[in-house]
């Protein structure tokens, strides 16, 4: 019986599923491209990930986090003199200056962009993961899970993310991990809620029922057919989100409550910089430029994604 | 309509119980011990127990809670230990200052407040005029224009912000001082602007994207074909619509706007709940920290609640929603009774 039933698609199967999928992939691929502004942010965003991952191609971590007093506040495009650790000394051109312990700011950056991708990676996919979890089972069995797990999401969102992550890491103290898990958090509502609000639109359609008439558990039924088709949202969620964590992580850092020097990161980088405007404005203005980059290309990304994964946009 | 703001207010109940109840949590497993703290540093650990005993830390974590919210009476002589409670906004002392923790915060927050509010102002003088051009005049030079502005506003960190103004405005041109305080207006123009560049940047956006919607509604093709004056379609038929989902974005931005002040404040080194807060948490003031994050977090959850009561004044969809939800609730609860 059941082959009979199988024999129309028996003839190529792969094939067709492989066909459908590209095109719409293709189509989802021919909309974004169509947005310049998206794809200038999606290479702005492959080049900083490029830059956090061969960062020590650029510069060692331990030139750029170590002090060249003699060159501190070297203004941008000098060549000085730098003290090696075998006591040789060298001559090296500071593309973006030096800070004020005489740092190479342009390696600062780069190194920057290693912490700042991290923390937006591993906050989203965790805020993502567990927010779209818990989203889900709220959605799909309703009831008494659904008013906990929403009355939960109520409270985390009824405490301004910043203050939430400030109070975080207020307690337990500022570390990367604190940090992460502070921003973390605070990124799980946004998820909880789009997952779902998607999940009760799907549940009770036919494709959903007929996966349960032929005997799929729950878990089967959320994870291969109802979150599948929930992914547009949340893919957008996501975009977005590693835009507000990097913000937020950079935020915290320059409160001091966030990755501490001498480890380079945007924030405190601005932090330092705040004490030397007048003097030395080039140390306020490149991190600034590059944390202020990296959230626009994030944001046109999710503006292009959005309108390109809306069918009410379909043509 | 009364039984709508009752429900609201009633909904508040337990949000501001779980904000207080995760805050205190949060102080509780924090790693330091403030008997510790206050006492000097050759102190004995009997003094240090007896010193927990006297501050109430040695009793357990929800009786603590519960003092937390309606107040301590410590066994020692010194009245410093002793409490009131949160509900009297007695939080006790600053370990730092000695002073009342909420006197503190109360005498400052009039001075957060009016850095939101006249950031408000600001960013919905500017961004409502904006969206519309922008939405009108789609695809033109000014509505490239506030796009890109507004994407910009949307990107930058508003403590980076802050500190461009000053090199630009304080340090070469001269013209703004770089310490901000309440009471010299002059001062204040700089924070404002960072304060209200990012919701100013929020606020055009959802205006040019709303008004764009309606703009190609029917009713407005029926106005037109009316043969009214476009300007007249604009400001009567399509604004009015157009502005209610802005409303709720400027209502969610105005708690925005009381935590966003935090980086400001310390940019500009102005004395609000924000300066507040970073110094207490930089020299681990539990007590200052604890009651300035649950009173902006309170402050902020009371925003949104006033918020959402005007916003059902405004829209008269939400009243008619929520009239039709409240009989339908009620007649379903009236089936399962039977």
């Amino acid at each position: 019986m059941e082959k009979k039933l199988r024999t129309p698609h028996a003839t190529r199967p792969s094939a067709r599923k492989s066909a459908k999928q590209k095109t719409a992939f293709q189509e989802f691929w021919r909309r974004f491209k169509k947005n310049r502004l998206a794809v200038a942010g999606f290479v702005i965003v492959v080049i900083y990930i490029l830059m956090a991952i061969f960062a020590d191609l650029f510069f060692s971590y331990d030139f750029i986090t170590e002090n060249q007093i003699s060159n501190a506040f070297a203004p941008p495009l000098t060549t000085a003199e730098i003290d090696l650790n075998n006591g040789a000394t060298a001559q090296h051109l500071y593309i973006l200056g030096a800070d004020n312990f005489g740092r190479d700011i342009l390696g600062r950056i780069i190194h920057g962009a290693r912490v700042s991708m991290v923390i937006g990676f591993t906050t989203i996919a965790f805020a993502g993961i567990v927010g779209s979890a818990l989203g889900a089972i709220a959605g799909y069995y309703g009831g008494k899970i659904e008013s906990v797990i929403m009355r939960g999401t109520d409270i985390l969102l009824a405490i301004p993310n910043i203050l939430f992550a400030l109070a975080i890491v207020a307690a337990l103290g500022p570390s990367f991990q604190n940090l992460l898990l502070a921003i973390g958090i605070t990124s799980i509502p946004a998820f909880v809620r789009l997952m779902r609000a998607s999940v009760l639109t799907l549940k009770n359609q036919e494709f959903i029922e007929a996966a349960r008439a032929l005997g799929a558990r729950d878990f089967r039924i959320i994870v291969r057919h109802i979150m599948p088709n929930c992914m547009a949202p949340i893919i957008v969620q996501a975009t977005l989100g590693i835009a507000q964590s990097i913000l937020s992580a950079t935020s915290l850092s320059f409160l001091g409550l966030g990755i501490q020097p001498p480890s380079p990161e945007w924030g405190n980088m601005l932090s330092d910089a705040r004490s030397y405007i007048s003097y030395a404005p080039h140390t306020l203005l490149f991190p600034g430029l590059a944390i202020m980059t990296v959230i626009l290309a994030y944001n046109l990304i999710g503006d292009g994604l959005r309108d390109a994964l809306d069918p009410k946009l379909k043509r | 309509m009364t039984r709508y703001i009752f429900r609201r207010l009633l909904m508040i109940v337990p949000v501001l119980v779980g904000v207080t109840f995760i805050v205190f949590s949060l102080t509780y497993i924090s790693p330091g011990d403030p008997a510790r703290m206050i006492l000097p540093q050759d102190a004995t650990d009997a003094d240090i127990s007896h010193m927990r005993h006297l501050m109430g830390l040695d009793e357990p974590f929800l009786l603590q809670y519960v003092h937390f919210l309606f107040g301590f009476k410590s066994p020692s002589e010194d009245a410093s230990f002793s409490y009131k409670g949160l509900l009297a906004l007695d939080l006790g002392r600053s370990y730092v200052s000695n002073r009342p923790v909420f006197k503190t915060i109360l005498e400052r927050f009039p001075n957060t407040a009016l850095l939101a509010i006249l950031a408000l102002i600001l960013s919905v003088i500017l961004s409502i005029p904006a969206g519309i051009i922008s939405a009108t005049h789609q695809y033109s030079v000014s509505d490239m224009v506030v796009s890109i502005l507004s994407l910009l506003g949307l990107s930058m960190p508003a403590f980076w912000l802050g500190m461009i103004l000053i090199w630009i405005f304080s340090v070469k041109l001269r013209i703004f001082p770089s310490l901000a305080n309440p009471a010299n207006l002059k001062s204040l123009v700089l924070p404002v602007i960072t304060l209200a560049t990012m919701n100013t940047a929020v606020q055009a956006r959802m205006t040019r994207s709303s008004m764009l919607e309606v703009i190609r509604q029917d009713y407005i093709r029926t106005a037109r074909a009316k043969g009214l004056d476009e300007k007249k379609v604009i400001r009567k038929h399509a604004l009015n619509n157009a502005l209610i989902p802005v409303v709720t974005v400027i209502g969610l931005q105005v708690g925005q706007l009381l935590v966003g002040a935090v980086l400001t404040e310390t940019v500009f080194s102005y004395p609000g709940i924000g300066t507040i807060m970073v110094d207490a948490i930089q020299r681990k003031d539990t007590p200052q920290i604890l009651a300035s994050v649950v009173f902006v977090a309170i402050i902020f959850a009371l925003v949104n609640l006033i918020v959402d009561i005007v916003y059902a004044f405004i829209d008269p969809r939400i009243k008619a929603q929520y009239e039709s939800m409240s009989k339908a609730r009620s007649n379903g609860a009236a089936r399962k009774g039977t």
